[in-house]
């Protein structure tokens, strides 16, 4: 709880302190903009800060560093139990602010956002009886684990060419921290041991996951995008792969505060892979003094 | 902007410490289940006991097609639960008394012979490579086994079907007998032929047929004697004709559960009557020929959670520098329950609970060189295939 409001108070406080940035450095441009010549002016026309809001989707994909489980199989040593991960099949949410600061080309983007990153495997088991093919039994058990993180990314970005219309590629960086982590699991097989092939489903569980998981998220991200200018606002539109960096699994809690490590599932090492489609509206916050009231662009 | 990137990287640099500590992370212990894809094979563990690599050997019953008594399963693993060696005996041999027996660097276990019911001592490479070590025709039906670290030999209870006796035989490992001692089990309304054949079936209930020491000269057995499933106190030097001291039980549905020898007549131990389930940190018993006690006036902590007449172990163990009894068993919604109490104030420590999704069923413990808990267990892979199972916890995940 103390972690948690600790990172709370880091968060408010880098971002009250960023718009207050933002916004002196704003003061001073305009400042110096109206006692200043022509020159300064041109250089007023240069620069310009966005507030803005954006969300949109995202895609996961896991990269297994080293695999886990807690079955072993005392005849066949080359039995591994891996896992069955599913990439980029299960979309999620994210949305939050964004903080750019453009000078001609280029902008430096900081887009703190909430943002769900789901994915999903399975561990699949089959039991067979040697001399008696009836005795049969399969079961799948599929989990999707949604991890909740309060990320924080900044993006160097730029514009491949000027005007209302502005293609762009950004590259950059993001730190995330788990907020929240859930795994649900379902269920289902096959059970041929009764005399006749038998499909069923068990009904899903939800199982909170977050000690399997450490805080910290760090990754490298890249993507390309476009905005458009209707009016004085800019629309975005932006397709951004995240790159993991770390090992997110918490490897001390691997086994033991695993409630479903009793059906075998231990998570592994692993990174995440994300695309993240987004659309977002941006504010700019310095306008030139005239009767159209028209924004620095 | 510089100010914006000195937050960022202020924020990251106090937030991102546990990557660092993540990557030097070990897990504290871990949890394994050793599943085979067979659909017939079924294993239940008996014992486990730490090897000097820090591997572990386990003893298992397993379900075997010629005999109704199991078979015997010997496993070897590395310290963080990697299979080295597995063996299945020949069915000749049958029944492993529970205990894996450790003598230095040797381990033994006692069980039966399929076919006359004589017993056999097995020896055990710290690889998990069975040998028979011994075989004595004269000791049939071996219900429990320990070791006399005194001299070295195996003190084993055994039932005596013809006299209808329960029988304390201390035996060399080469199977020559030196010391045996017979208690009368009578031939009231309580047969005990048929919970003697379950038990060593495994197909019915399974007792607390317990043997060991409590001083130099003084022994116990927890089994059947008078009627009843009792603790009984004797010394090998007694008269023939000098009655045990006992703990008396009632039939087999009110008894001893565990015994942990403490003093010459103090012990750690637990019971259950009629189902309940109670814990005594501490209990006086009588120790002279002749004198009873009843096991119902020991009293002791009712521990509801626990199952119908639970199989209880208790092993006195020191973690994170605290000497303490701890004991563990299995709880009614399928968990291993483990129950710390300080060994000098007899207070309740603190309690673990392990084992989640499918059912676990406790079957011993140990403490490990590294300070923590290796619990040995048997799990219900799928609901259905009874398989062995091992949470190693770290002393520091206890946090007795």
């Amino acid at each position: 709880m103390l972690k948690t409001v600790r990172h709370i108070f880091f968060i408010y406080a880098f971002l009250f302190l960023s718009l207050n940035a933002l916004q002196t450095q704003a003061q001073v441009d305009r400042k110096k903009s109206s006692y200043t010549g022509r020159s300064s002016t041109q250089s007023f026309e240069k620069t310009q800060f966005y507030i803005g809001i954006r969300g949109g989707i995202n895609l996961t994909e896991v990269h297994v560093v080293n695999p886990y489980s807690s079955f072993v199989s005392p005849t066949n040593s080359s039995e591994e139990y891996l896992k069955s991960y599913k990439s980029f099949s299960k979309p999620s949410a994210a949305f939050g602010l964004e903080f750019s600061f453009s000078y001609t080309k280029f902008t430096a983007s900081f887009q703190p956002n909430y943002r769900r990153q789901t994915f999903s495997y399975s561990n699949t088991y089959e039991w067979a009886d040697a001399s008696n093919s009836q005795n049969y039994l399969q079961l799948s058990y599929n989990q999707k684990t949604s991890l909740d993180y309060i990320e924080l990314p900044l993006f160097i970005r730029y514009d491949i060419v000027s005007g209302a219309f502005k293609p762009f590629v950004q590259v950059g960086f993001y730190y995330g921290i788990l907020n929240n982590a859930t795994k649900e699991l379902t269920i289902e097989g096959v059970d041929n041991a009764s005399g006749t092939s038998r499909n069923f489903t068990e009904p899903s569980s939800i199982i909170g996951a977050k000690n399997l998981y450490i805080k910290s998220s760090i990754g490298a991200a890249f993507g390309l995008g476009t905005s458009y200018k209707v009016g004085n606002v800019r629309l975005i539109v932006d397709a951004t792969y995240r790159m993991g960096l770390n090992n997110i699994s918490n490897v001390k809690n691997r086994y033991t505060s695993n409630a479903l490590s009793g059906v075998g599932d231990v998570t592994d090492d692993i990174k995440l892979n994300n695309i993240t489609f987004s659309f977002g509206c941006l504010f700019p916050m310095k306008f030139l003094v005239s009767p159209s009231h028209k924004a620095v662009d | 902007m510089k100010h914006i990137l000195l937050y960022i990287v202020l924020v990251v640099a106090i937030l991102g410490c546990d990557m660092k500590k993540n990557k030097d992370a070990q897990p504290s212990g871990f949890l394994k289940i050793y599943n085979e894809n067979s659909y017939s094979n079924q294993y239940t563990p008996l014992d486990i006991e730490q090897t000097s690599d820090e591997g572990f050997l386990i003893l298992s019953a397993a379900k075997i097609e010629t005999s109704a008594f199991p078979g015997i399963y010997i496993m070897k693993i590395d310290k963080d639960g990697n299979v080295q060696h597995t063996q299945l005996l020949s069915d000749t041999y049958v029944s492993a008394a529970s205990n894996l027996l450790r003598s230095g660097t040797e381990y033994y276990f006692v069980c039966m012979d399929r076919q006359n019911l004589g017993t056999y001592i097995m020896s055990v490479s710290a690889s998990g490579e069975a040998t028979e070590s011994a075989f004595m025709n004269d000791i049939q039906y071996p219900l429990s086994a320990e070791l006399n670290e005194t001299n070295g030999q195996v003190l084993i209870q055994h039932y005596n079907k013809d006299d209808l006796k329960t029988v304390i035989s201390s035996v060399t490992k080469t199977g020559v007998i030196s010391a045996t001692r017979s208690f009368s089990i009578g031939s009231g309304d309580f047969n005990v032929e048929q919970p003697v054949i379950d038990h060593l079936t495994g197909n019915g209930k399974k007792y607390p047929f317990l043997n060991g020491k409590l001083s130099s000269n003084v022994f116990y057995f927890n089994g059947f004697y008078n009627y009843t499933l009792s603790m009984c106190i004797f010394d090998f030097n007694w008269d023939k004709d000098d009655k045990p001291a006992a703990v008396q039980g009632y039939r087999d549905e009110r008894c001893i559960s565990s015994v942990l020898a403490t003093g010459s007549n103090q012990i750690a131990t637990s019971r259950y009557a009629y189902g309940s389930n109670y814990i005594l940190p501490t209990a006086t018993i009588p120790t002279s020929s002749n004198m009873f006690s009843a096991n119902s006036d020991l009293n002791g902590f009712l521990i509801p959670e626990l199952v119908y007449d639970a199989p209880m172990a208790l092993k006195a163990m020191t973690i994170n520098g605290r000497a303490m009894y701890v004991y563990a068993s299995t709880t009614k919604s399928s968990q291993v329950l483990l129950m710390a109490y300080d060994a000098s104030t007899k207070q309740l420590i603190g309690t673990t609970n392990v084992g989640a999704t499918n059912p676990f069923a406790m079957a011993n413990i140990i403490q490990t060189m590294d300070g923590g808990i290796a619990v040995l267990a048997t799990t219900q892979v799928a609901g259905r295939f009874s398989r062995i199972a091992i949470f190693k916890i770290g002393k520091d995940e206890l946090g007795w």
